[in-house]
């Protein structure tokens, strides 16, 4: 209970100075702080107790501020190493460890009071601005070590994202020399790519890369389309980042769906031939020799006469359905076009769609009219089809014209003066227009020809087909 | 009258057709089908062979097509005259067949009795075009002075409206002469061609092109 007693005070009091060194933050824990605070105790010691009260004076004067000079050195350590807070504790403790001093021994003047209360102000005075001092540079240290980490941290992510990328990466400088490259590009160009031109590696110089001018960039087997932009670097120096985006396997899957749409193609269209030349041998030629036959038969001065009227009505009916499957013949491919070849054709097509639709449409035939290839020949076909089929339904034209030149190449050329085809039109799937140029595009490209589609001023729409005329087949045209 | 019979050779690759023409014309005695061909290749050496009077002949045949054989036809056999029988009527065909060398274009759907007067006439010497054919053709004269007629700048004109399937009358307003004109201008025109009617006419300049059809701008 006594020691319970005796321990309670004992413990408010460390309470309280654990309480106060919690608010001014004082870095108790830190064992060279006390060492700093023993120092102080002993500049004390040696002014009350060795200088005061045991009277023992050395052969020399000491005057009083020396000990508030000494008293600096342990509160200057202390704002250096502790900061503001450390070196206000030191001030403080040497203030009340100097209190005494003046309290109890005698022979204090007030001129000598107001020196010794200069002296702590100027103990305590130093204590805050050198610790207040010391604790902002600190920051600033901290603040500047922060960012160098960050930018650290920043650097090796960069570092990693270059290196990682699957895509070949490189920077050069301004003249167009590789200063790095990640793991993609030295796999790709060689271990020895920094330090070399980049037209040297990969055949185009940067200043080409950078106004976006290519698109297409064959390397090493595989095909890149490179993005290139400028770096500024701080010291105003400029590099060049280029990324080599891989086309190879888009490349390699446009081929092979062109290939695909090829082959619908060139099924379809035989699937085509071979119906309509089977609705010719078989059904028309027979279904043609009835209604002749069935005319005769009509005449026969043998045939009741009542029956007459009958069989000459079949017969008609007989012609009806002849007519009917030649319509879906020449819907199929017209035959013409194979007999006659692609002027004639067109000739023909041109008149059905005057005459269907009152359309205002000239054709003109020029160069050296000849037979082309099967292929060549539906495929100028089904383009002036398509495109004529486009300006009826949409063109709301009141001039058209269709041009077949032969020369070095063929050159199937269809203008209207109408309202011209929507920017999207070209590729909106969603039309029969865009579908129907998206299969114009791939007959041509069939053949290893090209296909033009643009405004024709002052409006309408130009839709032009160069083929090569390379494979000349057969006769001269039907003419 | 003793006529001289009609001696005929039948290309057709449908042995239906050959057998069904072979029996209307064997039904008259002025016609003969003295030989037939599935093929052009074979039809010229029949040709060759039998010299008959009228060929009539497909244009669809496998290989070398009938427009074609018509062309040699009528270039190693001027005397040989061709008269198209076609399951298909399309200007294009007409138009090949004529240029061709061709002295007629008939439908396979046509009667008998027509494709009976047509084997007539083109052995006479004159053209054929079944009924309908000629007016729906648009012609158009070449240049003065390419054909081997020598037609006036005016008898050309003429023969450009009588191509297009106009009457007297309707010439004469559109050329702004009188009707006697129109037909003074017929008769020279006849006589420089050596035919004997409007359609004749027609089927004769354009086979020696001085007509061609036209590319059709109305």
């Amino acid at each position: 209970m006594a020691s319970a007693d005796i321990a309670t005070p004992t413990g408010a009091i460390t309470g309280r100075v654990q309480d106060a060194a919690g608010r001014l933050r004082l870095p108790l824990t830190v064992w060279r702080f006390w060492v700093v605070q023993v120092g102080v105790l002993l500049v004390a010691f040696l002014d009350e107790i060795v200088l005061d009260l045991l009277h023992f004076l050395p052969p020399f004067d000491i005057p009083r501020s020396t000990v508030t000079a000494l008293l600096l050195i342990p509160v200057i350590y202390a704002a250096l190493n502790f900061g503001v807070h450390g070196a206000v504790g030191t001030a403080l403790w040497a203030t009340a460890l100097m209190c005494p001093d003046w309290l109890f021994i005698g022979g204090l003047t007030p001129a000598n009071a107001w020196v010794e209360i200069g002296n702590l102000a100027i103990l305590n005075g130093v204590a805050i601005i050198v610790g207040q001092r010391v604790e902002s540079e600190g920051q600033a240290r901290l603040r500047a070590e922060g960012a160098l980490r960050d930018s650290e941290v920043a650097e090796s992510r960069y570092r990693a994202l270059f290196d990682e990328q699957h895509a070949p990466v490189l920077v050069t400088d301004a003249a167009g020399v590789v200063t790095e490259a990640n793991t993609a590009a030295t796999y790709l160009l060689g271990p020895d790519a920094p330090g070399r031109l980049l037209s040297d590696l990969v055949g185009t110089p940067v200043a080409v890369m950078l106004a976006g001018e290519v698109t297409r960039l064959p390397v090493g087997g595989r095909v890149f389309v490179p993005n290139a932009r400028t770096l500024d670097v701080g010291s105003g120096e400029r590099l060049v980042q280029i990324v080599l985006v891989d086309l190879t396997e888009e490349e390699h899957r446009a081929r092979e769906q062109q290939a695909y749409a090829a082959h619908l193609l060139t099924v379809v269209e035989d699937e085509r031939r071979t119906l309509a030349q089977d609705l010719h041998d078989d059904p028309v030629q027979t279904l043609t020799y009835l209604v002749r036959m069935l005319e005769l038969l009509s005449d026969d001065p043998r045939l009741p006469p009542d029956l007459a009227p009958l069989v000459l009505r079949d017969g008609k009916l007989a012609s009806e359905v002849v007519d009917a499957l030649r319509t879906v013949i020449h819907g199929l491919r017209p035959p013409v076009l194979d007999d006659l070849g692609a002027v004639a054709a067109l000739r023909q097509l041109v008149a059905e769609v005057r005459s269907r639709h009152g359309t205002v449409i000239q054709l003109q035939v020029s160069g050296d009219q000849v037979r082309l290839s099967d292929q060549c020949e539906l495929t100028v076909y089904r383009v002036a089809q398509e495109a004529l089929s486009n300006v009826v339904r949409h063109a709301r034209a009141t001039q058209t014209r269709v041009d077949l030149h032969f020369g070095e190449q063929v050159v199937l050329t269809i203008t209207d003066d109408g309202c011209g085809i929507p920017a999207s039109g070209v590729v909106s799937a969603g039309s029969g227009g865009g579908l129907g140029l998206i299969g114009m595009r791939e007959r041509v490209n069939l053949i290893g020809g090209s296909l033009e589609v643009r405004p024709h001023r002052p409006h309408g729409t130009l839709v032009r087909a160069t083929v090569v005329r390379g494979s000349v087949e057969g006769s001269p045209p039907g003419r | 009258m003793d006529t001289p019979v009609i001696r005929v050779v039948v290309v057709d690759d449908h042995a239906l057709h050959r057998d069904g023409t072979r029996q209307i014309l064997d039904a008259y005695a002025d016609l003969q089908v003295v030989g037939d061909a599935s093929s052009g290749e074979v039809a010229l050496a029949v040709v060759n062979q039998l010299r008959p009077d009228v060929v009539l002949m497909d244009i669809r045949l496998p290989g070398m097509n009938g427009i074609e054989v018509t062309r040699r036809l009528t270039r190693d056999h001027p005397d040989v005259r061709v008269l198209m029988v076609s399951a298909y009527d399309e200007d294009e065909y007409v138009r090949g067949a004529l240029e061709a060398g061709a002295a007629g274009y008939l439908s396979k759907t046509a009667p008998g009795k027509e494709l009976v007067q047509a084997v007539r006439s083109v052995a006479r010497g004159t053209s054929v075009l079944q009924s309908g054919l000629t007016a729906r053709l648009l012609l158009s004269s070449r240049q003065p002075g390419h054909g081997a007629a020598d037609l006036s700048e005016r008898e050309l004109a003429v023969l450009t409206l009588l191509a297009e399937g106009l009457h007297n009358r309707e010439i004469a307003a559109q050329l702004s002469i009188s009707t006697r004109t129109v037909d003074r201008h017929c008769d020279n025109i006849y006589a420089k061609l050596g035919v004997g009617s409007r359609t004749e006419a027609v089927v004769r300049a354009i086979s020696i092109r001085l007509l061609t059809v036209d590319d059709g701008q109305r």
